[in-house]
């Protein structure tokens, strides 16, 4: 399992390219940065297609920042 | 900028056809009725956000859902979409226009046709035996029958019984954001975007677990087909909102009319035309308010111009009353044949769930009158406060049983 900073550079940069922004920041939030929910939804699928891990889905939902989703993974 | 073509006799009044205050606690078919009769393609502004024109005639209704060239789907299909962006747009079937539109209909279709769907019925109406049975004493009937979709979304989606109270206040939230049950403190806008959200992170968990554990259902066949996980979320969204969000209406707002009118026991003694009572209970309640399109090109709806870019709304609850089409549109009647109603919709966009609802009724029903042989009203009902779906929320009831 990477570590948490590991996780954060994958994310941002998988935040950067789905968004078409950047910088990305681990505190802000997905759907502010102009993210919807069908971009929630391919972020998920490709985080559990490369990592292997199944985090509630409903995190990134409702909880829409990449320190949130970190947290989950490394939980997971 | 739009501004109301010259000529045009108001009606009375300056209700709006957006409140939800109008479909909560006003009297929308007295609107609709003057709107047929003088202005049947009103323009009808929003505060901050242009504004639509309301089509409420059944003839007008028609050539709108039906040219879906002119009028398209892509921009969103219900009010509390005007002015936003459509994320699923192309995506989605119900936000798709032909040929797209076909690509990911057709295979969900073939598995809901009459024909298909028939094999369900055993199960169906073992459910709704289920939903009857506590209805003893004074009840709301709008709780026993707040889960009458899960007698096919089980089978179909896979959605276990246990999952449904949380799923129906998000489904609320989703559909009727300014409904007081469910509005957040921030606001409608607010509880439309978090009731969308906890559907989706649900509906991406059910997908994940159809992909560990495939059930053959509608969810394996859209998790099938060449579409990014987004899609096949969106598309599992727009099922499950089809499917849950109105059809508790249709026997609701019935049962209440039959109260009303004094004419349960009638219906229940004919249990032969159970298949006209449920035509004619789609039309009266039309649970599914408006439907929205935006124009392609500069057109008219009617006589009247419309603006390339405009909305247009098609309120099925008037089309569904235009004494034009239907004799006597206000009265709940067994006699009425035919009954083209546009409860479902109309064009390519026809409801993909029309042959399960038309049997689930059909089974509610048929149990309904079988079981019970008189309703009286036990209290006030509350209908729900929303611009789109037409329907009663709280309805105690008392059932005498056979």
């Amino acid at each position: 399992m990477p570590t948490r900073p590991e996780l954060e550079a994958m994310l941002t940069r998988l935040w950067s390219e789905k968004l078409n922004v950047t910088p990305v920041g681990v505190e802000d939030n997905f759907f502010a940065l102009g993210g919807d929910s069908l971009l929630a939804a391919d972020l998920l699928m490709d985080l559990y297609d490369r990592l292997g891990v199944e985090v509630d889905a409903a995190v990134l939902f409702l909880k829409p920042t990449i320190a949130e989703l970190v947290d989950e993974v490394l939980a997971a | 900028m739009r501004t109301p073509p010259c000529g045009h006799t108001r009606p009375p009044g300056r209700l709006h056809l957006a409140d939800p205050d109008l479909h909560g606690v006003g009297d929308p078919h007295s609107l609709w009725r003057a709107l047929r009769r003088w202005d049947p393609v009103r323009w009808q502004p929003v505060e901050g956000r242009s504004g639509f024109w309301a089509v409420t005639r059944y003839a007008d209704a028609r050539a709108v859902l039906n040219d879906h060239s002119r009028f398209t789907s892509t921009g969103g299909v219900m009010l509390n979409m005007l002015g936003r962006p459509e994320p699923a747009q192309n995506q989605q079937f119900a936000a798709s226009d032909p040929p797209r539109h076909g690509l990911i209909r057709g295979p969900l279709h073939h598995r809901m046709t009459t024909r298909a769907v028939a094999r369900h019925a055993p199960a169906i109406r073992s459910f709704v035996r289920e939903l009857l049975r506590p209805a003893d004493g004074v009840v709301d009937f709008a709780e026993i029958t707040s889960a009458l979709p899960l007698a096919f979304l089980g089978p179909l989606m896979g959605i276990p019984v246990a999952d449904w109270p949380d799923l129906a206040r998000w489904v609320s939230m989703s559909v009727a954001e300014h409904d007081p049950d469910v509005v957040l403190p921030d606001g409608p806008s607010a509880t439309l975007d978090r009731g969308h959200r906890e559907l989706f992170a649900y509906l991406l968990n059910l997908v994940l677990a159809h992909r560990r554990h495939p059930r053959g259902d509608l969810v394996d066949v859209l998790g099938a087909m060449p579409l990014r996980p987004g899609a096949v979320v969106a598309n599992c969204y727009s099922l499950l909102l089809g499917g849950s969000a109105a059809i508790p209406h249709v026997p609701r707002a019935t049962l209440a009319e039959l109260i009303r009118a004094g004419r349960y026991e009638d219906w229940a003694r004919q249990p032969e035309r159970v298949d006209r009572a449920v035509e004619e209970a789609l039309r009266f309640t039309s649970p599914a308010g408006h439907f929205m399109r935006l124009a392609t090109r500069d057109t008219s709806v009617g006589d009247v111009p419309i603006a390339a870019g405009d909305a247009v709304v098609v309120w099925l609850g008037s089309a569904n009353r235009d004494e034009s089409v239907f004799a006597d549109p206000d009265t709940l009647t067994l006699d009425r044949h035919p009954n083209r109603h546009l409860a479902f919709g109309d064009g390519r966009h026809y409801c993909l769930g029309a042959a399960v609802a038309r049997l689930t009724l059909r089974v509610f029903f048929e149990e309904l009158f079988t079981t019970f042989a008189s309703f009286e009203l036990a209290g006030d009902i509350e209908r729900v406060r929303s611009n789109w779906l037409g329907g009663i929320k709280r309805m105690p009831v008392e059932g005498r049983r056979r």
